[in-house]
């Protein structure tokens, strides 16, 4: 029995022996475990490749899982995905959404989808708009118009509307300014101060290192560490300086032998 | 559920008018209301006034065939178009669902009610209702068709919906996007050339008469009467009596019934996370393409090393951007229809139809080309930065170019001109073999000046040639744009003037090969005098390359 099992009310996300295999072969995640407590700003870590889009995507009830249990807030995902999406939200790596509403629009229909009344979601997305620092833009300008900040900003305001509990927001700092990036801390700084659990996964590890509270790193789909830093620090062997890049790039083998290019310098 | 679907329906009708950005939907609902509202009800009345006079004097072998073409065309239109504009219309991608605490039914619902009630059964409504009003004969039968037309209708749908569905990874890729730009090129160009035939004489009923006699007699009938399409169709005209219209809805009905369930079915499955969301290409696709991207103008090893990079760098993005392919495959189409004309068509009786379509295809055949060739910069976008910030000598670059363009034109060129030779001596008898050598000469030759033309006035005009939301060319619509389109069309009567020596020696055959050097002569010019401006202008070129295409 799992220490999840023991307190289920202790935990937002809890993943047990999770694999999933695409074209019969390849294993993106293998056998993966891990728990999340509520109102923790947990941190999925990993390179490219190593199965943190896909284990998000099961966590949203976007994809099936070939093994293992997942449950978020106590609900499967895989028995009643519709009751896990509607206490979740999700900021996907690849902003895949209705392109040709506007952002008001967008926020009004997906807070109508998650069964506010068109009040309260007008009132609520004009109150996110103005939060995201978007509420400024041409009233009739499309979503397929808007920079990559501004669709990532509105894509997370579309998450925020109906209030969830767990956030999961996959690469939300990719392709994004400095002042974008600021704007989405705050917002989830704000969210983890109201109780909401935020399952992140980056590959900016200065802003892991200063929001997360735990985080887990995996590669090639197993997990490798999981805990605080300290904790990650200790399971390494690495000292109290050690930053989490330093402990990144230990636990998956980023320092192997490269070609040394001699040829540039002629 | 009806919360839902209603709030789907609001999503569809919404984004109904918005297949391009922002500030255009306006111009979006102008165009439909002036434009494509009296056009559909034109379909109409013209579908009507066709039905009734085929009716009327053609006997009801030909009006079968007639109602069974109509019903084909907008069976064929309502298949194609959900696919077409799957990239253009959110409502369509189901996958944007995903996410929301939303069942499979109620979208499933939505989408079949958005398809049956959205802008391509509105717009062919009109022409469908001609057509079974007309074909009906009297007031009950006609009570009768409508039912019968909101199946055929309900079934095409439900086929367009699985085809969607079926095909749902491949719809979302990249590539599909760049296909479904060439489809729409390939059926715009279609519907042109139709309309075309059609209306291109004062009766175009009697074109539609004359048509239908020639499928009669050719027994193309026969297979168009085999096409599902062509089931209910069948119960449209008085011949058919109860008994058939039972034992038709009796296959209609199931079959409908069965292909909504496997819809619905695969519709769930992709809800529940069985059909993975398209993944980008694999490792060794990447390299493969690479590869393929690698390989080049073997032919053309006597040239310096940096004219070929160039050449195959250009047919890279010749062959990956959809602009180029769409231009090149709407011409096309007036060479593809010629040769199905006289194919199965009744002989000489058609030789006006393929000469007139020729006359076009010539036409277009050289808009296509000029608008290519006087912009062989256009592609680079961003790009022309790393392109001029190399050493390369700019007559290199130039020449790279008009490599490429002529690897593109050359082989359409002469496809063209022993298309056009084997129609005319079809119809004729009249074409000799010299005759087709010094056609091949001039149109090599022709190419040439238009490439040497086209190096000067790339560099004096360059413009970025981007997608637009279908697949369409976007140009500058400022004043800058209008004094760029003088610019061009003035560069068009410039290529015309010295193309005309390539006409003139063609005349005799025996001085036909001097077209090629006059060809070779004005290419190189070209290509050293634009260099030189190029040296000159380089900044403004990348400025305006460069520049956003937002």
């Amino acid at each position: 029995m799992s220490v999840a099992e023991n307190h289920p009310e202790e935990y937002s996300v809890e993943i047990e022996g999770l694999t999933r295999i695409f074209g019969g072969t390849k294993a993106a995640i293998e056998n993966l475990s891990l728990t999340v407590r509520k109102g923790e700003f947990f941190g999925f870590l990993g390179p490219n490749g190593a199965g943190k889009s896909t284990t998000i995507k099961i966590l949203c009830g976007l994809l099936r899982p070939t093994m293992g249990r997942v449950r978020v807030l106590g609900l499967d995902v895989i028995a009643e995905p519709l009751l896990v999406k509607q206490r979740i939200g999700l900021l996907p790596e690849e902003v895949n959404t209705f392109e040709r509403l506007t952002g008001r629009e967008l926020l009004v229909f997906t807070g109508r989808m998650y069964g506010l009344s068109k009040l309260e979601a007008t009132a609520r997305a004009k109150e996110l708009l103005e939060f995201m620092e978007i509420a400024d833009v041409d009233r009739d300008k499309l979503i397929i118009d808007y920079s990559m900040g501004m669709k990532k900003k509105a894509v997370l305001a579309a998450a925020l509307i109906h209030g969830p509990d767990v956030l999961f927001l996959d690469e939300p700092f990719n392709g994004i300014d400095a002042v974008t990036g600021r704007a989405i801390r705050e917002v989830l700084g704000r969210a983890v101060a109201d109780g909401v659990t935020v399952f992140f996964s980056s590959h900016v590890m200065e802003v892991v290192e200063k929001l997360c509270t735990r985080v887990a790193i995996i590669d090639q789909g197993r997990l490798r560490a999981m805990g605080d830093l300290d904790e990650l620090r200790a399971a390494t062997g690495k000292g109290p300086e050690a930053t989490l890049e330093e402990i990144f790039v230990d636990l998956v083998g980023g320092d192997s032998e490269r070609g040394d290019l001699s040829w540039i310098r002629g | 559920m009806m919360r839902t679907v209603g709030i789907l329906l609001w999503l569809r009708y919404r984004t109904m008018f918005r297949g391009g950005r922002s500030g255009r939907q306006v111009f979006a609902v102008v165009m439909g209301l002036m434009v494509l509202t009296p056009l559909s009800l034109l379909f109409g009345a013209f579908s009507l006034m066709t039905t009734l006079h085929v009716a009327g004097n053609m006997g009801s072998e030909a009006l079968l065939l007639w109602v069974r073409i109509a019903f084909f065309l907008v069976f064929a239109m309502l298949l194609a178009m959900p696919i077409i504009s799957f990239a253009s219309t959110d409502f369509y991608d189901i996958t944007k669902l995903f996410h929301l605490p939303v069942s499979h039914r109620p979208v499933f619902v939505a989408q079949i009610i958005g398809m049956m009630f959205g802008g391509t059964t509105i717009f062919f409504l009109p022409a469908m209702l001609g057509v079974v009003i007309g074909a009906s004969g009297g007031a009950a039968r006609a009570v009768v068709s409508i039912p019968l037309l909101l199946l055929f209708l309900f079934q095409t749908v439900a086929v367009a919906r699985l085809l969607q569905l079926l095909l749902l990874n491949t719809l979302r890729s990249r590539r599909f996007r760049d296909l479904a730009a060439i489809g729409a090129a390939c059926l715009s160009a279609g519907i042109f050339v139709l309309f075309r035939l059609t209306f291109n004489s004062d009766h175009p009923t009697r074109n539609i008469a004359a048509f239908l006699e020639e499928l009669l007699i050719s027994g193309a009938a026969d297979w168009i009467g085999a096409i599902p399409s062509s089931w209910i169709a069948t119960l449209m005209v008085p011949g058919a009596g109860l008994n058939s219209i039972l034992l038709v809805l009796l296959v209609a009905l199931p079959l409908t019934a069965l292909l909504v369930r496997i819809a619905a079915v695969l519709q769930e499955r992709a809800f529940h996370g069985e059909v993975p969301a398209a993944r980008p290409g694999t490792r060794a696709a990447n390299a493969a393409n690479a590869a393929k991207a690698g390989s080049g103008p073997g032919l053309f090893r006597f040239l310096p090393e940096p004219v070929r990079a160039i050449a195959r760098k250009e047919l890279c993005l010749i062959r990956r951007e959809p602009i180029v392919k769409t231009m090149m495959i709407q011409q096309s189409v007036f060479f593809l229809v010629p040769v199905v004309v006289a194919i199965f068509g009744s002989g000489v009786g058609n030789a006006p139809r393929i000469e007139y379509l020729l006359r076009w295809g010539v036409f277009v055949l050289l808009f296509v080309e000029s608008i290519l060739a006087m912009n062989v910069f256009g592609l680079e976008g961003p790009g022309i930065v790393v392109t001029l910030s190399t050493p390369t000598p700019r007559h290199r670059v130039l020449l790279g170019k008009s490599l490429a363009y002529f690897l593109l034109f050359a082989p359409v060129n002469v496809l063209f001109v022993v298309t056009a030779a084997a129609l005319v001596h079809f119809l004729t008898g009249a074409v000799s073999a010299i005759s087709v050598g010094v056609a091949l000469v001039g149109a090599v030759s022709a190419t040439l000046v238009l490439l040497g033309t086209g190096s000067i006035v790339s560099v004096l005009a360059p413009v970025r040639m981007a997608s637009g939301s279908r697949g369409a060319l976007r140009q500058p619509s400022t004043g800058e744009g209008c004094l760029l389109a003088l610019f061009k069309m003035f560069s068009i009567g410039v290529l015309a003037v010295l193309v005309a020596p390539v006409v003139l020696l063609g005349l005799k055959p025996i001085l036909s090969s001097l077209a090629l050097v006059y060809g070779a002569i004005v290419l190189l010019t070209g290509t050293m005098l634009g260099a030189h401006l190029l040296s000159g202008r380089e900044e403004k070129v990348m400025l305006t390359l460069a520049r956003s295409a937002d």
